[in-house]
């Protein structure tokens, strides 16, 4: 059915957004550029389009989650981010908050297995 | 490269221009290394093709630099349903203002009758356009200053306008339609419209050799008249918006009532509401002793119908109280 399937994908999308943040705070603990960032999401099956990753890296930044530098590598100016202390800060509150919803719904949906 | 550089220049078109050369500079790595990354995995140069086909992943030029702005919507999720709500109230409202309008418009006769319409429709288009791009304007602005989140953290359900029409009333009362007091508003300033002189109706055929005029009374009943439909305005607005002001929709229903009644008795002691004249002096006695008879009539029907119309209403005010 084509409109469930629409449907379906309109619910997955918004339940996948509330977690890149996540995602991308989880995956700059050790530094990275915006491009091998992405690659690295995708890998671990979380793929995000590059149109939304870079612009969220930089509102992360202007936040203060992040902090960024160009630096020159194999032969091309990259910028670089990785988390700032108020960002391991965050990331820790956000996964604890992201335990606590996986175990509510786990618990809620049990009783369907 | 000259279709990444067009594809950049797009996307800079739009960027916040403090941070658009970083950003650029930014984005031309990531296509450049997406780009190094699919050929080594070729192992061969991309042609035109794919290289469209890299930037098409990468988002449109809009999508992309719209994602780099602070404000991402002009009116968020929480503001909207604020939104559609003033919208909707307000476009019906002027909607029926301007069927009234129109109807005068066409009424007048003054103008062949679908250049009068169509007149009335490009007005009322106009209006419409122009209310909608008003209040999206207000709510963008309200959105951009976060007026609603003040809102939200103080209102309380205390505050909230009784319905009691959605209440056990509903069973007892005749169902009150959802847009009565907004056509009651809107014909009543589409009178007062017609009262000042914004449009005329030619209410009494009359032929080349008579003409029936306002009789001199109505000149002393300007004002009281003018009074008159402001209060019942003013009534259908507050028993829209704060139907809980009973007091003040009682006073309204009486003094109406009271003007109406008023009004009426100068009229029946005038004696004569218009004036006929004309050069067949038996023809101009025989239409205006026929028109005094059948509009001192009416003014007895409009008496009972206001009587009738007060007690209807306080009757109702009185079962709205829970």
């Amino acid at each position: 059915m084509p409109v469930e399937e629409d449907l379906f994908e309109k619910l997955r999308i918004e339940l996948r957004r509330g977690s890149l943040v996540l995602a991308v705070l989880g995956a700059l603990r050790e530094e990275r550029y915006g491009y091998t960032l992405r690659t690295s999401l995708e890998a671990a099956g979380l793929p995000i389009d590059e149109g939304a990753l870079y612009p969220l890296l930089r509102r992360l930044e202007a936040q203060g989650l992040l902090t960024s530098e160009w630096r020159e590598e194999a032969r091309r100016n990259k910028r670089f981010y990785r988390l700032t202390p108020d960002g391991l800060h965050v990331l820790g509150q956000l996964l604890a908050e992201w335990n606590a919803i996986s175990e509510s719904i786990l618990r809620l949906t049990e009783g369907e297995k | 490269m000259d279709l990444i550089e067009r594809y950049l220049g797009a996307v800079r078109w739009n960027l916040p221009s403090a941070k658009a050369d970083d950003i650029v500079a930014e984005l031309a790595d990531l296509i450049a290394a997406r780009i190094e990354d699919r050929e080594e995995a070729l192992g061969r140069p991309l042609d035109k093709g794919e290289v469209s086909q890299i930037l098409r992943e990468f988002g449109h030029p809009l999508t992309v630099s719209g994602q780099y702005h602070d404000q991402q919507v002009l009116i968020g999720a929480e503001l909207f349903p604020f939104y559609w709500f003033v919208l909707r109230i307000m476009l019906a409202l002027f909607g029926v203002i301007e069927v009234v309008k129109i109807a005068g418009r066409v009424a007048v006769g003054s103008q062949p009758f679908f250049q009068a319409l169509s007149h009335g429709l490009g007005d009322a288009t106009n209006t419409l356009l122009t209310m909608g791009a008003l209040i999206t304007l207000i709510f963008a602005v309200i959105e951009r200053t976060a007026w609603l989140d003040t809102y939200l953290a103080r209102w309380k359900p205390e505050e909230l306008e009784e319905l009691p029409h959605l209440g056990k009333l509903r069973l007892e009362l005749p169902p009150r339609k959802r847009w009565e007091p907004a056509f009651e508003i809107a014909f009543g300033i589409g009178f007062l419209i017609w009262w000042a002189g914004g449009f005329t109706i030619p209410f009494f055929p009359h032929d080349d050799g008579t003409v029936i005029t306002a009789a001199p009374v109505w000149a002393t009943l300007y004002w009281p008249v003018v009074v008159l439909v402001w209060a019942r305005i003013l009534l259908s607005l507050i028993g829209f918006l704060r139907s809980a002001w009973k007091p003040l929709r009682a006073a309204l229903i009486l003094g109406s009532t009271a003007g109406t009644l008023a009004i009426a008795a100068a009229l029946r002691a005038a004696g004569q509401i218009v004036i006929v004249a004309g050069t067949d002096a038996d023809k101009v006695a025989k239409i205006q002793q026929s028109l005094d008879k059948s509009l001192e009539i009416a003014v007895v029907v409009v008496v009972a119908i206001s009587a009738w119309q007060c007690v209807k209403e306080l009757y109702q005010l009185y079962k709205e109280r829970r």
